[in-house]
Formats: structure tokens, sequence, C-alpha cells
């Protein structure tokens, strides 16, 4: 009798064990479902800012991207796709922003394109390939839109209205704090647009030389316009750039003001200086910016405009 | 046929001898009950067997007599084991390891215990009789009814096989009545009786 | 008379002769077997069918055959019915009527299904997880339990899409797809399929592609005309049959994704409002889509079948009275054969009902072992036709 419980017990205890393990590793799974508070995943720190502004503390927001990389071209890992996999709403930028998002697999139920209302605005980029594959087939090109579109307050309102929109639907519970929230939101917005219209009015008629092309529905909304370079603001500027200025500088009417997206070294403020621009920092704010937050680092924005126009200006009257 | 009287004492060995077909066979079946008389009875000891129901019958035949035939009548798809234990499987005792033990010993008396788990058609015709024969005393019959038990033998195995069963019939005190028309053999009967003499006119 | 020495001797006999005894039970369990058996798949594939369907709420696709496109979007049988445009299940999704997910099955690798859909699906089936992750881009998949064990396959494992026929090697892309995951086994056709982006079926469909930025200054070198400004793409630009991380920014789709194919859409309302909508909606039949409830298209499809059980029933009775006569004559001559045996018993004393309960038991033996056995092929069915209808519809 002994001999046959020993084995009989023996495998009870196995079996034992194998289900304790397959219950841990089915705790393991849903320990993301259990989690206390729902996830808002974003694709840029503007809408992370909204969400987390409309949210307040009911959600957590999952924007991933390092601050020193522009979200626009970042590219999550498999582990950063799985993550956002699990969120309960995903707000995309629209307009072509963070490519990732077509060739990875984010839950399509729980996306939400926060430009969806103003995408016949979109700006059309006219860079492009066209190509053709296989004989008869049609040739097609690769282009696409403009995708900063919060620099243009206005429509960063309407992103907000919608990131507001979706958390309503998706959280109704929370509906009502939400729209309080939003309200103030706007309101604070739409000054910073009165502001931001009020300082670019003196650059009415003028083009600016922006170091990057991501200002197209900044320049667009404020009536200004832009001559676009690919420089980065810790690029060492040598020959080929400084004659590309020189070039630029020529046109009529004369360009006055050089925009960097970040701050450029004192070595590139000097040699653009130098070369007769007066340098002005606007960022985008596309990723979380080091201190501040959307509102703060766009009305520093504003008043980095305003000084590099009152300095503008008064070398234009010093001037003979 | 008519046998007015006919009487078989235990212990006693009988050859009855006569030509074929005279009826030899006929009788050793009434007195096994396989057949029943058309007037008169058949007692073995107290038990008037012509008085039984066929099962009756059937049942003190498998109790009480060891039958043993000329074509030995063994079941070929049971080993020899088998076939000698099988008035046991057939009836109602329960001892079976008892029972199994005495039919090997009598297997191993009667030289064929290395066949016991061979099946039949692999022994000679002499090996078989003998296992007929283990079948017959298996179940330790007072009365052993033999036909023609040596008619598919040789002269060795018929004078050997003829020696197993007088010396069961003495040792266990059993009544031997053989039927045979091989007239050498008989000498060695207590008694020898020509059927014809007792058809008609009874035994003397 | 003893029973156990009977029925010793009966399977003795039985044994002597293993070749017909064999097939005794071997014919009586089959007879046994087949409308018990065909009753039994009937009716569990009935249950299984309809927890399926009833597990899919509504269903929208192209008119036609309710019941093809339930088979499709529920057991991904090959589709019988055109596709669905993208543009379809936008409208359908921006009405807000529930959980939409889009089905796009028209592929295969080998006999397996190639499931393009998005991640609802996983949680509208319960689908979980059992080794890896689910799928985090293009050209990524998850596959079944019972596949993964069929062809011991494993997470970082490849699977390729088949071609739909060898000589359309251009029509369909034959993508080397990237393992994730495997599913837990939940003995549906879930178990057998692979469960792709469906974005990743429009790359089989040839529909988006990767291919080295055409600006490449060595591709640009080789191909540029004289004045430099239209590249033609040659050889030398590699078209990708497998998504790679360093190739996965220049896959890109070409057209109106509006315009792109899929097979159906289920749709999971969110209340009996919006589903009575849906239906409403989808009755106009100016509208080339159709809502299909899944659970009454399997419940016509169960009719149809238990009508064909009815007729196999009958069929399957007549051939198993005419075997089970065959049986009977094969032991009464087996008996008469036996005669002389019976006839040493008789002699050494067995009782006729002795004789009778010896061949009985032989009957018996046979009997009782052509039951167990149907009885355990009929259990084995019902276990196994989940498996076996995923099998036999898909």
């Amino acid at each position: 009798m002994k001999s046959t419980s020993s084995p009989a017990l023996l495998i009870l205890v196995t079996a034992t064990l194998v289900s304790s393990c397959h219950h841990s590793n089915k705790k393991e799974n849903l320990s993301l479902s259990e989690r206390s508070k729902p996830i808002i995943a974003t694709v840029n720190y503007p809408l992370a800012y909204f969400a987390k502004r409309l949210s307040g503390e009911f959600a957590d927001i999952l924007f991933e991207t390092p601050p020193n990389v522009d979200p626009a071209y970042w590219n999550p890992t498999d582990a950063q796709v799985s993550a956002i996999q699990e969120a309960d709403l995903v707000l995309l930028n629209g307009a072509n922003y963070a490519k990732w998002t077509s060739s990875r697999t984010i839950p399509y139920e729980a996306t939400v394109v926060t430009s969806s209302s103003f995408e016949d605005t979109f700006i059309e980029l006219e860079e492009g390939t066209s190509h053709t594959h296989k004989s008869g087939s049609t040739s097609h090109t690769h282009e696409g839109f403009a995708s900063t579109t919060w620099l243009d307050l206005e429509l960063a309102c309407k992103q907000a209205s919608s990131t507001a929109d979706a958390l309503c639907e998706q959280f109704p519970e929370h509906a009502e704090s939400i729209s309080g929230k939003l309200k103030i939101l706007l309101e604070e917005m739409r000054d910073l647009d009165r502001k931001m219209k009020s300082v670019t009015a003196s650059l009415q008629g003028t083009t600016l030389v922006v170091s990057h092309p991501v200002y197209q529905y900044w320049t667009r909304a404020y009536g200004l316009s832009a001559h676009a370079l690919h420089w980065e603001p810790m690029q060492k500027l040598g020959t080929p750039e400084l004659g590309e200025l020189a070039a630029i500088q020529g046109e009529k009417p004369p360009v006055k003001y050089f925009i960097w997206e970040g701050p450029p070294t004192e070595e590139n403020i000097n040699k653009i200086r130098m070369a007769g621009f007066i340098n002005i920092v606007v960022n985008p704010c596309g990723a979380r910016p080091a201190k501040g937050d959307f509102l703060s680092v766009m009305q520093e924005n504003i008043a980095s405009l305003s000084e590099a126009i009152t300095a503008g200006t008064s070398s234009n009257t010093g001037a003979p | 046929m008519l046998i007015p009287k006919f009487e078989c004492t235990e212990g006693q060995t009988i050859a009855l001898v006569g030509p074929s077909g005279c009826g030899k066979s006929t009788f050793l079946n009434l007195i096994a009950g396989i057949l029943n008389p058309s007037a008169g009875s058949i007692y073995i000891d107290t038990t008037e067997i012509t008085s039984l129901s066929r099962a009756a019958s059937a049942a003190f035949r498998l109790s009480e007599i060891g039958l043993i035939f000329q074509e030995f009548e063994l079941v070929e798809h049971l080993s020899v084991g088998d076939n000698v234990l099988l008035p046991s499987y057939l009836g109602t005792r329960k001892d079976q390891t008892v029972i199994e033990n005495r039919a090997r010993d009598l297997a191993r008396d009667f030289g064929i215990l290395n066949y016991w788990d061979a099946l039949p058609e692999s022994l000679s015709h002499g090996e078989r009789q003998r296992a007929a024969i283990c079948r017959a005393l298996s179940a330790r019959p007072r009365l052993l009814l033999a036909d023609e038990p040596t008619g598919n033998l040789d002269p060795v195995n018929k004078q050997k096989t003829l020696e197993l069963m007088h010396s069961s019939a003495k040792e266990h005190n059993q009544g031997l009545l053989v039927v045979t028309h091989d007239l050498e053999l008989v000498h060695a009967f207590d008694a020898v009786i020509q059927f014809e003499e007792i058809n008609q006119h009874g035994q003397k | 008379m003893r029973i156990t020495g009977i029925a010793y001797l009966s399977w003795k006999a039985l044994r002597h002769r293993p070749f017909r005894s064999l097939l005794l039970i071997g014919t009586i369990a089959l007879t046994l077997y087949f409308p018990r058996a065909l009753q039994e798949f009937i009716s569990r594939s009935e249950e299984v069918l309809s927890a399926r369907a009833r597990s899919t709420p509504l269903l929208m696709g192209p008119r036609g055959s309710s019941i093809d496109l339930t088979l499709n979007a529920l057991y991904f049988t090959p589709q019988e019915l055109p596709p669905l445009d993208y543009s379809s299940y936008e409208t359908l999704a921006r009405k807000d009527l529930g959980n939409t997910i889009p089905i796009h099955s028209r592929f295969r690798s080998g006999n397996s299904p190639i499931v393009g859909t998005s991640l609802e699906y996983f949680k509208l089936r319960a689908l979980s997880i059992n080794a890896g992750r689910l799928m985090t881009r293009l050209g990524d998949c998850v596959i079944g339990a019972r596949l993964a064990e069929s062809k011991g396959l494993k997470p970082g494992d490849t699977i390729t899409s088949s071609p739909e026929n060898i000589f359309d090697l251009a029509g369909v892309y034959p993508l080397r797809m990237r393992i994730t995951g495997i599913l837990s086994p939940n003995r549906t056709p879930d178990d057998h399929a692979i469960f792709v982006d469906l974005k990743t079926t429009w790359i089989i469909e040839g529909l988006a592609h990767g291919h080295q930025k055409l600006s490449q200054a060595e591709i640009m070198g080789s191909s540029r005309n004289s004045a430099g400004r239209i590249l033609r793409a040659n050889a030398s630009v590699v078209e990708f049959n497998e998504v790679t991380e360093a190739n996965l920014g220049d896959f890109h789709f070409h057209g109106d994704y509006g315009n792109y194919p899929l097979s159906s859409v289920i749709l999971d309302p969110s209340d009996k409002k919006h589903r009575a909508l849906a239906l409403a909606f989808y009755q106009d039949p100016a509208i080339p889509q159709q809502i299909v409830i899944p659970a009454t298209a399997v419940e016509h499809l169960a009719n149809t079948l238990f009508a064909t059980q009815r007729l196999a029933l009958v069929a399957f009775s007549l051939l198993g009275i005419a075997a089970l006569a065959l049986a009977l004559m094969v032991f009464l001559l087996s008996f008469r054969l036996r005669e002389r045996e019976m006839r040493t018993y008789g002699k050494i004393g067995a009782t006729r009902l002795a004789i009778l309960c010896l061949q009985g038991a032989e009957v018996t033996i046979i009997a009782v072992a052509a039951t167990i056995i149907a009885q355990i092929g009929v259990t084995l069915t019902r276990v196994a036709a989940p498996d076996l209808l995923t099998r036999l519809i898909s």
C-alpha cells in the first residue's frame, strides 16, 4: 500500500506545482488589467499635457519618448508597444505625425486621432519621390502632411477639445470634471493665442529663416512666411551653411530673424548674429520640456519673440 | 438390446469384448446416462441414474463417472492442462487449487506434465490418450468407462494406457469398465465378458 | 456450473481464433459506433458552433450567403464572398454602435488561415497569450496553440504566407512573419489560426510594401536620368519578403485606405438599442453590406445538419441490421463447426444450460468488448468534435 501511495502523492504534488505556476503566470498577465488607474497613451508631449490637464488624477499618462528625442521620429521598442497596447485610450496627433503608429500594432478601437476635425486644413508637403512598382502598376508619390499642428494654438485648442471628447466617451463618469477642466485649459490657450497674434503682428510681411521645417502651421496661423533649413542647434556651422545663409539674406525684402527649435550653442548664436540675423528660440515642444510645461514653453516662445522683435526694431531705428 | 442384468463392483475391472457394431458403446452410454434405456433401470451405487433428469444425470456423470474415448476427444483449443481440468471448469467445485494440484500430480504420473501448457495437437497419440485418461481421473470418479481406449494406439502405448487405467482403478477403488475388441489385452482384467453373452441373457 | 470456469472456457475459445473474434468485435463496434458517433458529433458541433456564434454578436459583411459570411468570420473558411472595403468598416465604426473588429481572412500559410484583425479580437474571444506577447508591428503574428504544437513553433520563429497559386507570386506577397506569441488553447478554430495586424494582410495582398528609399545615393546614381529628377526604381530596389526592425520604417501603403479589402467586421453592440439600430441600418437594400446574426445563421446550418443526420441514421440503421445479422450468422456457423467440442462437454457432464451459457458467454464477451470500444470511440469523437469540426469546415 505504501509503495503505491508514494507515486500518487508525487503526482499530486507535481500537479499542484504545475497548476500554481500556471496560476502565477496568469496573474502576471492580469496585472495590467488589474491596475488601479486607466492609462492614456499619447504620441507627443502636447497631447500628454492636454490629457493630464483634463484627466487630473484619475488616469496615468503613458508618453515614453525620451526628452531629447523628437517624438515625430521616435521608434518604440516592442516592449513599449506592448505597454501602449494595454492603454485604455491612445491619442494620435494625425497628419502623418509619429509614423511608427502606421507600422506598429496599436488598439484600433481605443485610438483617437485628435486632428480629425480639421484634417481638411492639413498642410501638404511638396517633398516626395514618385516611383512605380512593376509593369502596369500606377505611379505614386510618398508625400505627406506637415504635422506640427499644435503650434497653431487654435488647432491646439481643437486637439484639446478632441482629447476631452475622447476622455468623456471612454470615462463618462468623469465627464463633468473633464468639461470643467477643458474650459479652463481652452481659456489659457486662447489667451496665449491672442498674445502670439499680438507679438507676431509686427512680423507680417517679413520672411523668417527657420532651422527646421516644423513651423508650417505656426507661420500659416500667424500670417508669417519662412525659409526652412535642416539645421540642428548644436550642429557646427561651416562655410557651406553660412554661404546658404548669405544667399538667403540677399533676398528682398531682407530676412532678419533666425528661428531655432532649441537653444543653439554660443558659437552658433555668434555666427548667426555675425551673418546679420537675430537669434530666436521657438520651441515646438513636441517632446517633454526639461522644465515647465506646454503652456509655459509657449509663453517663453512668445517672450523670446517679443524680445527679439524689440531688438530688431531698435536696430532698425538705429540704422541710417 | 436387452440386458437383463449387469453388475460391476467397486475396484472391479471388467473388459467387455465383442465385434464392432454389437452395441458395446451404446451399453456404455446407457451406463453413463448419456442415453436412456427404453425400459429398466441402471443404478450406480444407490443412485438410479435412469430416473434422473437430464441435468441431474449430467451433473452425476461429471462428478461420479470418468469417460475415456477411442478418439480421445480433447478440446483442440485448450491446453493439455485445461483439458485435464475441464470437468472442474464445467462443475461446481470451488477448491480449484486443490484440484489443479492433484491434476498436475496425475499428469506427472502419466508423464505429460511437460506438455501441461501445450495444445493437444503437439502431442503423440499415446500422450493424447494419457491426457484424456488424466481428464477422466481428475474429478476422482467412482466409475471409469472407457470405449475402445487403445483403438488408435500402437502396442507399446496400448499396454501402457491399460496399465495406467488399472493402477488408478486399484488405487482409488474405482470400478473400471472397458469396451474393447483387442483380445490380447484383456487378460489383465478381473472379468472378461462377451457382450453377446450378456445381451438378451444378462450377466451370469 | 462455475461462472468463472465457463467464462474462462469462452475466453479461451475466443482467443484461439483471434482474427475471427477481432473481426466480430470490430464489426459490431463499428455498427454501434457510427450512429452514436454521428449523433454525438452533430450535437457537439451544434453546441460548439452555437457557442462561437453567440460570442460573435453581429457580423457585417458583403451581401450574399449569411452562412458563408458567418463561417468565414467564425471558422476562417476560404472566402466565398467578395471583399468588403475598409471604408465600410470606418463607416460602421463611426456610428459608435459598439466595438467593431475587422476580419480579413483571405490568406493562408499551408492549411492555417492568416487572420488580419485588431487587438480587440483577442478581448472578444477571451484569448490569452500563453508564451511571448501580442504582435507589435507589421509582419508580426500570434499563432494558435494547436498550430504551434503541431509545427513545433515558438515565439521568435517565423512562418511564411502561401501564395494563392504558385504562378501568382506577384499577386500575393509571400511574407515571412515573425511569431511573437502563442495563444492558450481554447478548443476553437483560433487554435489553428495565425493572427496578424489587419495591415499585415494588406502587405500580403500587395497593397503595402517596403523598399529602400529611392533617394538613397547609390540608387540615384544608378538610374537617374540626365535631369536627375525622375528616378526609375530598377532591380536594385529590393522588395522585402520580411519585415524587420531595419526596414520597418520603409514599409508604406499605396492608394486610399478606404478601398483596402477585408472580409467582414464583427460588431459587438454596446446595448440592445445600438444592436437594433445596426440591424435596422443595414436593412436598406441600397446599402451594399448586410448585417448577419451569426447565431441565426448557425441555427440554419444546424437544422440542415440535423436533417442530414436523420437520413444518415436511417442508412446506418439498415447497415447495422445487416452487420448484426452477419455477425449472428458467423456465431451460428462457428457453433456448428464446434458441435463435436460441445458434444464432448455434454459427454463429460456439462448440462445443456452450461453449454448454452458457454456459447452465450462468447457472444457476451464479443458484445461487451464491442460496446466498450464503441463507447470509447463515441467519447473520443465527442472530445475531438470541436477540432474535427474546425478541420472539416476550414
